[in-house]
């Protein structure tokens, strides 16, 4: 068929017996401008149609031919592709040969004598007829490749959005999550890191809206939670650099609703913050619920940061084994029975139940959901236990490596101290396990030595209404002045063959204390809980007066029982 | 019956739009099919062969009435009517039929090319 708007030479292909019609037909069609092929019989009908049938454009055909019927062609036509419209022109006017033939498939039927006037505007119309069709099959495989090739991008996207940043896809042991999207893409995600220091950190999101937008709503959210939980930054940090970070890039009308999850195995502590999510349930040994960690915070992103509540709830692993964090997609959908599951069916469904991911996701696997889905139950006590294989010292040599380094003006803030301490560790192969105790105790040294020690903060201004902000400016101003009398010394000595580890960390402040007897009180005031810390860490800590220096003991066989700080000489 | 009756030239003429100048060859189309025809029905008649003879008739009606001979068309038309069911109980229809395409042949030869 050819384009209706190139002008090219319509084919016509003219089956009629009769001399007299066939010159009649042939003459008149040529007078038109169209080329035609004239045949007397249905053999010659096939003989033409063998060779140019994909390049005829319509068919005139008689039906009663003196080596058959007409209508015999029709699904010859048929099956061999050729899509010209065909004009029956007959002396039969029966209803029963009309329904047959156009059962057959012509495309119009006129009765002798024929108006040459009409049987010229049926053929225009049959033509034109015959184009859009042909247009619209055309674009609609066009669309339906589109649509196609969209929808695999779309699971391609999907499987990377699924697989970016969290492990979850896989089974485990410790955790277990479920997560139906509105649609191909989810505006909620699931997230699970690991800290250097070897704690848990766990982000339930859920963007505002379903499809494409909030799901790209969450890339940085995941991304920046990420970065953040593998440097070990505290949630009130991570929550007040992610509502940050949505405040600048997300339009007003949108936000992330978010619980954010610490487990510290060695405080025996869950942190939660709750910004917009349904409750967290916590349930002890026996799967009881024993406390709801309800959002008291707006979601990322609403608030400016001088008015973000940062601080987390803290609960204790000695008495929290489990816990379960859902969006409220999980409040807002139909089960397949018609019902709506609230606050209480859910808290009921997690203490009585083995599995409830498993039996939520029954509930909601075989139909469409009104919002974004998503469920996460972890076993807080048994994540503890999955980390704990790779204690073990891979070559056994003697002798010792030692290096030192000096930091001084803003090179202290780019040298990144802890991750250098843990990139010589692992280029020794050093146990995973005290690594993470390493990158610990290293990260609060160094927090204390240049934070409090030389730009002279104090970690208390964090406790007062708008503190938090107030000590983020402060630090920002510290690190402009920084000069290179400012410096920041460290020694490392590592002892394969006993795993063991001897720190120095020296800062150019001028120390804390003057006494012995104030150094159980005001520095861990001072300094907030990283005093604490790095005792409960380190086999040997050594802090020397001023206070300025630091001598840190550590092996992978774990705090020695009686580690203590110990006053001693300047370094 | 009329000369129209017969063939209606005028009537014709103005059926073949821009047509006009094939008409000449258009006529001897017509007179070479029909007296075709003709043979073929009377040697239909003497088998009697019903079916040949409905199928001529039907041909005939067709091409006659495009020309304008609505006599010979109506004759031809009831020759097929009759042979609907193969069978025709006397051969008043065709020679009413060959009687009048006689007519028709000898006012169109003159316009024939």
């Amino acid at each position: 068929m050819k384009d209706r708007t190139n002008h090219q030479v319509t084919h016509i292909l003219v089956v009629e017996d009769d001399p007299m019609f066939n010159l009649f037909y042939t003459r008149f069609l040529s007078e038109k401008g169209a080329r035609v092929s004239s045949c007397l019989s249905l053999a010659e009908a096939r003989n033409v149609l063998q060779t140019e049938g994909a390049g005829i454009d319509a068919i005139i055909l008689d039906n009663q031919l003196t080596d058959g019927d007409g209508i015999e062609l029709l699904p010859e036509l048929n099956s061999s592709g050729i899509r010209a419209p065909v004009i029956m022109v007959s002396g039969n006017e029966s209803p029963e040969f009309l329904l047959q033939a156009f059962a057959s498939g012509i495309h119009d039927y006129m009765v002798k004598p024929v108006s040459l006037d009409l049987l010229w505007l049926k053929i225009n119309n049959a033509l034109h007829q015959q184009f859009l069709e042909n247009l619209s099959e055309r674009q609609q495989a066009e669309l339906e490749h589109w649509i196609a090739q969209e929808k695999q991008e779309q699971l391609l996207a999907r499987h990377l959005f699924e697989h970016m940043f969290s492990d979850l896809n896989q089974r485990h042991e410790s955790v277990s999550a479920w997560l139906k999207p509105h649609g191909i893409f989810s505006g909620d995600a699931i997230l699970r890191c690991q800290g250097r220091d070897g704690s848990w950190y766990f982000l339930l999101a859920d963007a505002m809206g379903h499809g494409l937008a909030p799901a790209i709503s969450l890339l940085p959210v995941m991304q920046d939670f990420h970065a953040m939980a593998d440097k070990t930054w505290s949630l009130d940090t991570i929550a007040f650099e992610l509502n940050a970070l949505l405040g600048r890039i997300l339009p007003d009308d949108r936000f992330v609703a978010a619980v954010m999850i610490h487990v510290i195995p060695w405080q025996r502590e869950i942190r939660i913050w709750n910004g917009g999510m349904p409750a967290v349930i916590l349930l002890d040994e026996q799967r009881q619920a024993i406390q709801f960690a309800r959002s008291d915070n707006m979601a990322l992103g609403i608030l400016g940061s001088h008015r973000m509540n940062v601080r987390p709830q803290v609960f204790s692993l000695d008495e929290v084994r489990f816990f379960a964090m859902y969006s409220d997609g999980l409040t807002d959908s139909q089960t397949q029975s018609g019902e709506l599951l609230n606050e209480q069916h859910i808290a009921q469904m997690v203490q009585l139940s083995d599995k409830p991911t498993d039996n939520i996701r029954q509930l909601f696997e075989q139909q469409s959901v009104q919002d974004d889905i998503s469920f996460c139950m972890v076993d807080a006590h048994r994540l503890l236990q999955e980390e704990r294989s790779d204690a073990t010292l891979p070559l056994s040599l003697t002798g010792r490596v030692q290096a030192s380094a000096t930091f001084s003006g803003k090179t202290i803030i780019a040298a990144d101290l802890p991750s250098r301490v843990i990139s010589f560790l692992e280029n020794q192969h050093a146990p995973a396990e005290l690594r993470r105790k390493v990158f610990t105790v290293v990260s609060e040294l160094f927090s204390n030595g240049y934070e409090h020690g030389i730009l002279g903060l104090d970690s208390r201004i964090k406790n007062e209404d708008d503190g938090f902000m107030q000590y983020a400016a402060m630090l920002a101003a510290g690190a402009e002045s920084l000069t290179e009398n400012d410096q920041v010394r460290l020694d490392l000595c590592w002892c394969p063959e006993n795993g063991t580890l001897k720190l120095t960390l020296q800062d150019s402040g001028p120390g804390f204390f003057s006494s012995s007897a104030d150094v159980a009180t005001d520095t861990m005031l001072a300094h907030g809980r990283g005093m604490t810390l790095i005792h409960q860490l380190a086999d040997q800590v050594e802090m020397v007066a001023p206070g300025n220096c630091f001598h840190v003991v550590m092996s992978d066989r774990g705090r020695g029982s009686d580690a203590g700080c110990i006053q001693g000489s300047q370094v | 019956m009329t000369e129209a009756d017969v063939w209606n030239r005028d009537a014709f003429m103005q059926g073949l739009g821009g047509m006009q100048p094939y008409a000449g060859s258009l006529i001897s189309a017509y007179i070479g099919s029909t007296e075709s025809h003709l043979s073929g029905i009377a040697e239909a008649w003497q088998q009697q062969d019903m079916q040949r003879l409905h199928r001529i008739a039907h041909a005939l009606k067709g091409s006659s009435s495009q020309m304008g001979c609505v006599g010979l068309a109506a004759l031809a038309a009831d020759l097929e009517s009759m042979t609907q069911n193969g069978h025709l109980p006397s051969s008043g229809p065709v020679e009413a039929l060959q009687q009048q395409a006689v007519l028709v042949l000898d006012a169109m030869r003159p316009f024939s090319a």
